[in-house]
């Protein structure tokens, strides 16, 4: 187990240092200086300050090295645009935001999915499980974009029941949560149904009948207590996808998290922003991937942990 | 003393027997695989639409009055008429036309990707899976490495570097989503290099290269080809994802989610505007993925639930 936790640490550590390095250097080959994009010409002299206030006058490793220490404390660098803004503040105002909508998404994609896979898989071949499959396979399938701007049509802008755009009250969570959750609830309802049609079938819950349990104990408690596992694993993938959905979600209804942040520092190639919020994504995901695996392996101690 | 024989008993001439004929024609993998697919009423639905999608897009710009840049301030915003099938867009452009234009973008991006995808797979997780060891080992922990990220952050990345247009989509989609295709290509290598025809090959004398290339992949085929065809839906989307947010093709080149991004200032006003693209990408996904799974039914039989 030990071993098995400092290997996945060890690795997520080295997905780290390659995904700073890969930054780093595509970041520094688009030629041009930072500050030369543009209309705007810079006199050479205020070109020359410049570049000596970000040390980008340096040899690259130099810089690089420079880059590797900085983000070890914590510093991922100000936005070269703006000088008075810097990375960190973006991070600190904007990620709070979409963690809280991607919790949500998360907590309501875990419960409609299993929900939605167990009654499916019980009730197999029925309406609800044909509704159910469609469902699916349109979460599946259809866009989250697609999905957020017919959402977007209809809820806000033909029916007026749901806000637009921003994130005052409880009802501005909706339409986000929902457009984010619809296809990680595709995924988790086969998912569950699935693995629940397998557990149904062993030996154990033929045993639990036989003794008298009922059979909604049957099913909660020997059923899906085996059926969501596979779930568990689904869950880094989640978070991974419900990232760069953040990035359509929250342009769409204005949402001023870090997706948007990203998707306008790309707009506007501010690349130390790009690339500050890349690495902090990116470090975010490692973990999360790290957590879930971990967990997975105490949640079900039949997982092998030599690979 | 003999015994009665009994009609039914009787021995059988053994000249009339022909026990090694075969009785019917024998059915290769492929023909076997097509006969399953050819079940398959909702894949051959989705092979049938995207065939009608491919004819449209390939002969349907030549035969439109329009051109995709043709703009005509006259007829601005206007609702689908006989004139204009689709409509036309803020600029007086006939939507039907971008659409179709759209889609050679979008079909030829997934094709292209797909394909360059398994090619890189296919050769990575071949070479990996064939050499075994410390090539193996350091190989797929690059791939675990690549992996551990979502594909979308290396290809906004690598469009950083190259700029935003076609080319560098392209490029971008290629070189960031083959790291599925390596590892389902290793882990049938690895389970088929020890098969007899594998040894049976080596000893006549074939080299390693060719043992692996025309021995090992056509056998391994199966799973990668449907792995491929999941691709293509894949790719397709992240342009369409990438276009809507902007950073993806260019004005005034039209791709569908470039087209639904257009459309997202007037959806109240012209709702006609995003709904035609956004049809157009959801079919397009539904037939990609109905022949997706389809082809894994067929393909690879054992996958099956």
């Amino acid at each position: 187990m030990g071993k098995y936790i400092f290997k996945r640490i060890l690795s997520g550590f080295l997905t780290i240092i390659v995904l700073i390095t890969c930054c780093f250097f595509l970041m520094h080959a688009i030629p041009g200086s930072p500050f030369s994009k543009g209309e705007r010409t810079v006199p050479e002299a205020v070109m020359q300050r410049l570049n000596e206030k970000y040390g980008l006058d340096k040899p690259l490793h130099e810089q690089y090295f420079k880059y590797l220490e900085n983000i070890a404390h914590g510093d991922f660098g100000i936005s070269y645009k703006n000088s008075s803004v810097q990375v960190n503040d973006l991070i600190t105002r904007g990620f709070p935001i979409s963690a809280r909508i991607g919790a949500l998404a998360v907590v309501f994609s875990v419960l409609v999915g299993i929900t939605l896979g167990i009654i499916s898989a019980i009730k197999r071949g029925s309406l609800f499980d044909g509704i159910a499959m469609v469902i699916a396979t349109v979460g599946v399938c259809v866009p989250l974009f697609v999905l957020s701007v017919l959402l977007l049509y209809l809820f806000a802008g033909v029916l007026k029941w749901l806000p637009t755009y921003g994130l005052s009250t409880w009802k501005h969570y909706i339409l986000p949560v929902t457009c984010l959750s619809f296809s990680p609830i595709a995924y988790i309802a086969r998912m569950t149904r699935s693995s629940m049609l397998e557990v149904m079938q062993q030996d154990y819950i033929r045993t639990a009948r036989a003794k008298g349990v009922s059979e909604f104990l049957v099913i909660c408690k020997h059923g899906l207590r085996n059926a969501v596992l596979p779930v568990v694993t689904y869950l880094g993938t989640l978070i991974a996808n419900l990232l760069t959905g953040s990035f359509i979600v929250e342009r769409l209804f204005a949402i001023p998290g870090l997706g948007k942040y990203f998707v306008d520092s790309i707009t506007a190639r501010d690349y130390n922003v790009i690339m500050g919020v890349t690495i902090f994504l990116g470090i975010f995901v490692v973990i999360c991937n790290l957590v879930v695996d971990v967990a997975y392996c105490v949640i079900d101690p039949r997982v092998k942990l030599d690979d | 003393m003999e015994q009665p024989v009994d009609p039914r008993y009787q021995p059988i001439d053994p000249e009339s027997l022909s026990a090694d004929g075969i009785a019917r024609p024998s059915v290769s993998y492929w023909q076997d695989a097509w006969r399953r697919f050819k079940s398959d009423k909702m894949a051959m639905f989705g092979l049938v639409v995207i065939v009608i999608i491919t004819i449209f897009a390939i002969f349907g710009p030549i035969l439109c009055p329009y051109g995709y840049e043709d703009a005509d301030f006259f007829h601005v915003n206007e609702w689908p008429s006989r004139e204009h099938w689709f409509g036309t867009d803020a600029l007086g452009r006939d939507l039907y036309v971008r659409v179709l234009y759209g889609a050679r973008i979008s079909l030829s991006i997934g094709v292209v990707a797909a394909l360059v995808n398994m090619i890189i797979g296919v050769l990575y997780g071949g070479i990996a899976g064939f050499c075994g060891g410390l090539v193996d080992n350091i190989m797929m922990r690059i791939v675990d490495i690549l992996i551990a990220l979502p594909s979308l952050l290396y290809t906004i990345l690598l469009m950083m570097l190259l700029g935003t247009n076609i080319r560098s989509i392209l490029i971008a989609l290629c070189l960031s989503s083959w790291v599925g295709t390596a590892r389902i290509t290793r882990s049938q290598v690895v389970t088929l290099k020890h098969q007899e025809y594998a040894l049976a090959g080596r000893l006549a004398g074939a080299s390693s290269f060719e043992i692996l290339l025309r021995h090992l992949l056509p056998n391994a085929m199966g799973p990668i080809i449907v792995s491929v065809m999941f691709l293509i839906p894949s790719a397709i989307f992240s342009e369409a994802f990438l276009s809507f947010l902007g950073i993806g093709i260019q004005k005034p080149m039209a791709s569908w989610g470039s087209l639904a991004n257009d459309a997202i200032g007037t959806l109240v006003s012209a709702p006609y505007q995003m709904f035609f693209p956004i049809a157009a990408i959801s079919l397009t996904m539904f037939s990609l993925n109905f022949i997706g799974d389809g082809l894994r039914d067929a393909l690879d039989p054992k996958l099956k639930k």
